[in-house]
Parts: C-alpha cells; structure tokens; sequence
C-alpha cells in the first residue's frame, strides 16, 4: 500500500513542478489553438456578438481563392531562396571563419551583427538602399555602369528583394550555430584523414559535412519554419500593402489582413490552420528524409 | 514566530491598510468620474505634449471629470487594440479613430450615435470646416467629431519654378497646364532623373480619390455599394497620371509617404502633392523658398481630398460616462482649443473661427504658409467616400490595380474595369 500512494505524491510533485511552464502552455497556446479551430467553422466579422456556424465552407473556400494562390506561391519561393541560399551563405561564412584567420572574432561579429539589430530598423535602412531614385544600391549600380533598377517598386523585382535582405539578415545566425557544430568534431578525426592523405575536398564531404548534417538539418528545419510564417519584413517593406501589385503577399500577411482589414475571423482562422498543416507536413517531411543523410558521431 | 513580532506586524499592516484615507482626505470628499480616451500617437513627440496639455487643462477646470489619455500608436496598432477591447468587451469611453476605419465600427452598432448629446448639449456645427465634417456620418446618424485633420495639397519649390524660368508664385492650376511646363522643372544627368517636376503616393486611394474628384467622378456611389472606378472620370484620371509617371517621365510616384518629404527638402522633387500635415516638417527643414497651392484642377476643378482621425464615443458606456466624454469631445473641439492643437501639431483647426484665435493669429504671422494651407483647406476641401469594408471591398482591388497601371505593366481601362467587378462581388453582397 505504501508504494502506490508514494508514486502518486512523486507524480504529483512533478506535475506541480510542471505548472509553472504548463498553465501558459494552455492559456496561451492550446486553448487559442483549439478556439481558433472553433473560429474556422465560423463566419464571424470579430465586432458582432453573433458568430454563424457554416462547417466546413471556409475551408472550401480555401479551394476556390485565387488570391490565396498568389500569396502561396509567394511564400514558397521566399522559404525556398531564403532556407536554401541563406543556409548555404551561412556554411560557407561558418567555414571559412573556423580557420585561423586575422581578426577571426571581429569578422563573426560582423556577420552576426545583422541578426541582432531589430527588423524595423533594418527596413528602415533597406528601404532607403532600394530606393530606385536615390537610393544606395543604384548609386553603385550606376557608378559601375550597370543599369539601376527598381526594387521594392516593381512587381517582378519586390519580392527578390525582400529575399536578398533577409538572407542578408540570417546567414549571420545560420553561420553562429554551424560554427558550433564545426567545433563539436573532433579534431583527431582530421587528424588521422590527414595522415591517410586526404584531400582538402575529401576531408569537407567524407568529415565536415557528415559529421556537421545534425546541425544543417537543425537549421533548416528551424529557418523553413521561420522562413514559412514569414511576416514582419513583407508588412514593413511593402509599406503594408503587400504590393506593388500583391507581389510580395504570403501566407501570414493575408492571414492577418483577412483577420483584421477584412473582418474574416473564420476564414483567416482557416487560413491559419492550413499554415499550420503545410509547417507540419514539411516538418515531418525533412526528419523522415533526416534518417537518409544525417550522420550522428 | 514570538508574540510580540506577529503583533507587530499586525499593526504594521492595518496602519499601511489605513494610510491612504488620512492622506487624501480631499479626494475622498468628491470622487471625479473617471473616463478614458484612447488616442493613436506614439508616446512621445509634439502631439503628445499638445495633448497632455490639453487634458490637463481640461481635468482642471472640470472638477467632476477626470480624463485619462491612453496613447495606442499609429491609426493601424489603435484600430487593432480597439478591435480586441470590443471582442473582450471593455472598449474604452471615447477614441479617435482614423476616419475610414469608423463606419465598420459605426455599422456593428459599437459606437455611441451622439446626435442626442449634440442637441441636448447644443453643439456648434455652423462654422466647423464641411469637408472635415462629411466624414462624421453613418446611415444619417452622427457618429464622430472631427479632430486631428489634414487634407492633400500641393508644395513646390519656388526656387526650382524660378530656375526653370517659371513663375515664382504662380505654379500651373491645372493639369494640362502642369503637363505643359512640367519638362522644365525635371532636372537630369545622363539617363539618371536628378529631379522630378512632381512627386506623390498616387498609388493610394486617398491621393487617388482627390484626383477622380477633380475629374468629376466618385471613387464609391453615395450609398457606398457601387465600385464607380471603372468610370470615365476614373479611367482618365488614372491615364493622366500613368502618362506623366511613364510616358513623360515628370511624375514620381512613391509610395513610400515619408520619403516624398525627404525628397521635396532634398530638392529631389520640384514639387509634391502630400498631406497638410507635412507643413510643420516642411517648414522646420527647408532650406529653400517654397509655397502651397491647390493640386492641379482636373475638369471639375482643384480637390484637396480630407483625411486624418476623428473623435467617437463607444456604445458599452454608461449615459453617464458617455454624457462625460462628450464633455471632453466638446470642449476640445472648441474654437480655442482646436486652435492650440493645430498650432502645436501642425493639424488644421476644425473651425472657420479658430482662425480668429489671438495666439493662432499670431503663430500665422510668424508662418504665413499654414494660414494659407488653412484657407486653402476651407476653399478646396472636400470628403472622402463613406463605404464599409473599404480594406475588403475597394483598397483590396484598386490599390494594386493603381499601382500596376503606374509601374506600366497594365491598361487603365483593364485594370480599373477587373478592379470594379472584384470590388462590386464585395461591396453589393451586402
């Protein structure tokens, strides 16, 4: 008898130890994860005190909207270019800063640095560098004799670079961690290549990167994610249109305008949860494929 | 715990419980009605401290009021914190919202109808300016009060106008003639537009509406139900402007609001059409001469389209309160006070009277230029359209169609004819 009863006290203090991270588990993740599965069933414009039960027809209609289209075609371009070119950016910095090279910290320092200054003050600094009549970049277009263009102003240009900004932004971050990964193999591994004769190249994809995909696979599951839910640069750098011309909408920037320009709780609510499904599903996706190709030391 | 200390500290605590009682005993005599007035400015800057100011001046003369100014950022972070105060259920008494933002609002039934306060409380409407007024009103009932308002107008750069061999003070009033001497004042280094003759956000709605106003059309029917921006009156006001951007490449269009202040100080620009509010800035920085003007008439003359934020009062409130803030809402839009306001802020007063207020008279003196924004205003002003759901319903369509047109990747015609029949599907849904 004294030992079921001793248990159920451990297992009571350690959910007691557990509240503290678990009430705002539920308070502010679970519930309006589950209240806005409710909404999603609902049309409701967020003012009225009456919300219409429809079923399923906001996911119908999700179907059926061109826009919505656009913005997600959008989107996965920006996670696209932004994961892909971003990571690659941030391995070669990680790389080439991990040899002993003069002022080592310094150069970290300042690939970091982009990744540390808040987005609304980079924006501010990109959108003076884009400005197509006065702006920095054509400035040195022009100056090297290479024709100016124009950028945030047109629908073909806009997103891209929003893009390049972004890359700009987390291959700092992408760099700091893939750095910590390179010093987590061991040296001697190198060590005995060397002895054997290996090459520069044989070293890099037979050691460093084998040894280095737990931390590649890290980053790129975390920066699709980030890169996914994509919000903040699309809102100040198109000037909160999503223009010119819808061309750098995505998918959390029409979640929001539907939400609160539009009054579509229902509808944006959808909206989030196919968000949420399409995260899950490359989620899952990317640890299935991990199985292949990630090595662990 | 020995006796004594937890004595002690029983009579510790209920002297603490009990100071508060001896020291305000004044406050205790009469309670003042508490009510709360929310308000898009950031939390610091001139506006702040003009309504500060304010809201001292009227707590102290008001015994029986005591207002609370809670400051929610720019018009978009307000609606947004006001969105969510009316789905808790706890809005505050009064808000200024941005003027287009309200009818959603109005037409939810959350807003308090204040033409009963305005008879029973006779509020002066006589001489408050029309154009600033047109946008107050709902299905025909009043539900908001002018307050922090500007309409779009015209700076140029006298000094640009005189070495272009132009008149100084005479700038072109209407848009042939602007088109006419508009290749002079653009100043260029190889194929590089060093300056541009004109420079404004005509991508928007607001400027837009002003110029379909000037060409004798309606962005929106009166009932708010039809999209008209696939008519005429649109359709040639838009070619005008993609021809000055694209074909004469006279026209900047920039969208990017701040950034045509910029230029116009930096000499980018010979002249700009922007908001009356940019005056002050315009005025502290300028190292040049310049002047304001209407914008170039159209064939039914020069239009300065409205725009800016009103004063409301929420429905959620007790009479009482409500009869309070409407107090407030009144006194601050007096003749004096909206004076101070704009003074301080660089805003229009509200009132044709405002301009007779003695310090206001003598700010004009000092700066000629906001006297003659003022008149100009008054002269040149007109409302914006009244529409619900003019994110969903107009600027979801015509902002991008705009913007298309004056990139030069699309038709007038085209895409103001896709634009409407999206935004009708919307607008006559109701």
């Amino acid at each position: 008898m004294v030992k079921p009863t001793r248990r159920r006290r451990e297992a009571l203090t350690g959910y007691a130890f557990l509240l503290p991270s678990l009430i705002p588990l539920i308070v502010f993740t679970l519930y309006p994860l589950a209240y806005s599965g409710y909404l999603s069933l609902v049309k409701w414009n967020l003012l009225s005190p009456r919300k219409e039960f429809v079923g399923f027809a906001n996911y119908t209609r999700l179907a059926n909207d061109e826009a919505l289209l656009r913005v997600f075609a959008n989107t996965a371009l920006y996670t696209a270019a932004v994961v892909s070119i971003g990571v690659i950016v941030g391995l070669v910095l990680a790389l080439l800063l991990n040899r002993r090279l003069w002022l080592r910290a310094l150069w970290r320092g300042v690939f970091f640095l982009p990744s540390v200054v808040p987005l609304a003050v980079l924006s501010g600094l990109w959108l003076w560098i884009y400005d197509p009549g006065f702006g920095l970049m054509n400035y040195l277009l022009r100056s090297i004799g290479l024709p100016a263009g124009q950028w945030l102003h047109s629908p073909t240009s806009a997103l891209w670079a929003i893009i390049v900004m972004m890359i700009w932004q987390t291959a700092g971050y992408n760099m700091v961690i893939l750095l910590a990964g390179l010093q987590n193999i061991s040296e001697e591994l190198y060590e005995a290549a060397r002895l054997d004769g290996a090459g520069r190249g044989v070293i890099l994809t037979r050691i460093t990167l084998p040894l280095l995909s737990p931390t590649l696979l890290f980053i790129t599951v975390v920066a699709s994610i980030q890169a996914f839910r994509v919000f903040d640069p699309i809102w100040v750098m198109s000037l909160g249109t999503g223009g010119p011309a819808n061309s750098t909408g995505t998918l959390v920037f029409y979640l929001y305008r539907q939400a609160f320009m539009f009054f579509e709780a229902g509808y944006a609510s959808a909206i989030a949860y196919l968000v949420v499904g399409i995260a899950l599903t490359f989620t899952v996706i990317q640890l299935w494929l991990s199985r292949r190709w990630v090595t662990y030391e | 715990m020995p006796r004594p200390t937890r004595a002690l500290i029983v009579a510790l605590v209920v002297l603490v419980l009990a100071l508060p009682s001896w020291m305000a005993p004044a406050q205790a005599q009469r309670n003042p009605l508490a009510v709360t007035v929310w308000f898009p400015l950031p939390t610091g800057g001139p506006l702040k401290e003009a309504m500060d100011d304010l809201v001292t001046r009227f707590n102290s003369s008001h015994t029986d009021i005591r207002v609370t100014l809670e400051l929610t950022g720019d018009y978009q972070q307000n609606y947004q914190k006001l969105q969510t105060a009316i789905v808790a259920g706890s809005p505050p008494d009064g808000a200024m919202m941005e003027l287009m933002q309200i009818p959603e609002f109005a037409d939810a039934g959350v807003l308090a109808p204040l033409d009963e306060l305005a008879k029973q409380r006779d509020f002066n409407f006589a001489d408050i300016n029309p154009a600033l007024l047109g946008n107050s009103y709902w299905k025909g009932k009043l539900y908001a009060i002018p307050w922090q308002r500007s309409t779009t107008m015209m700076y140029y750069n006298v000094d640009a106008f005189k070495e272009a061999g132009l008149p100084e003070f005479a700038p072109p009033q209407t848009w042939d003639d602007f088109r006419r001497v508009a290749p002079k004042l653009v100043v260029r280094q190889g194929d590089q537009i060093m300056r541009y003759a004109i420079e404004g956000d005509f991508n928007h709605d607001w400027l837009y509406e002003g110029m379909v106003y000037s060409y004798g059309g309606r962005l929106v029917s009166q009932d708010g139900r039809r999209a008209l921006f696939g008519e005429p009156p649109s359709v040639a006001a838009l070619t005008l402007l993609r021809d000055l951007a694209k074909r004469d490449k006279v026209l900047y269009v920039n969208p990017n609001f701040s950034g045509i202040i910029e230029n116009f100080i930096a000499g980018r620009s010979a002249a700009i059409v922007h908001s009356s509010f940019a005056l002050s800035i315009i005025t502290s920085r300028a190292r040049f001469r310049w002047s304001v003007a209407p914008i170039p008439a159209g064939p039914s003359g020069s239009v300065l389209n409205a725009g800016g934020g009103n004063f409301v009062l929420f429905a959620k409130t007790s009479p009482e309160r409500q009869r309070a803030a409407w107090e407030f809402l009144k006194w601050m839009t007096s003749s004096a006070n909206t004076a101070f306001y704009s003074m301080r802020s660089g805003y229009l007063p509200i009132r044709a009277s405002a301009t007779e207020d003695g310090q206001l008279k003598s700010h004009y003196k000092q700066f000629p230029m906001a006297k003659k924004s003022v008149d100009l205003s008054f002269n040149y002003g007109k409302s914006r359209m009244v529409v619900l759901d003019v994110e969903k319903g107009v600027r979801q369509f015509l902002n991008p169609a705009l913007e298309a047109v004056l990139l030069g990747s699309a038709d007038p015609k085209q895409a103001l004819d896709e634009a409407t029949s999206k935004a009708n599907a919307v607008l006559g849904g109701k």
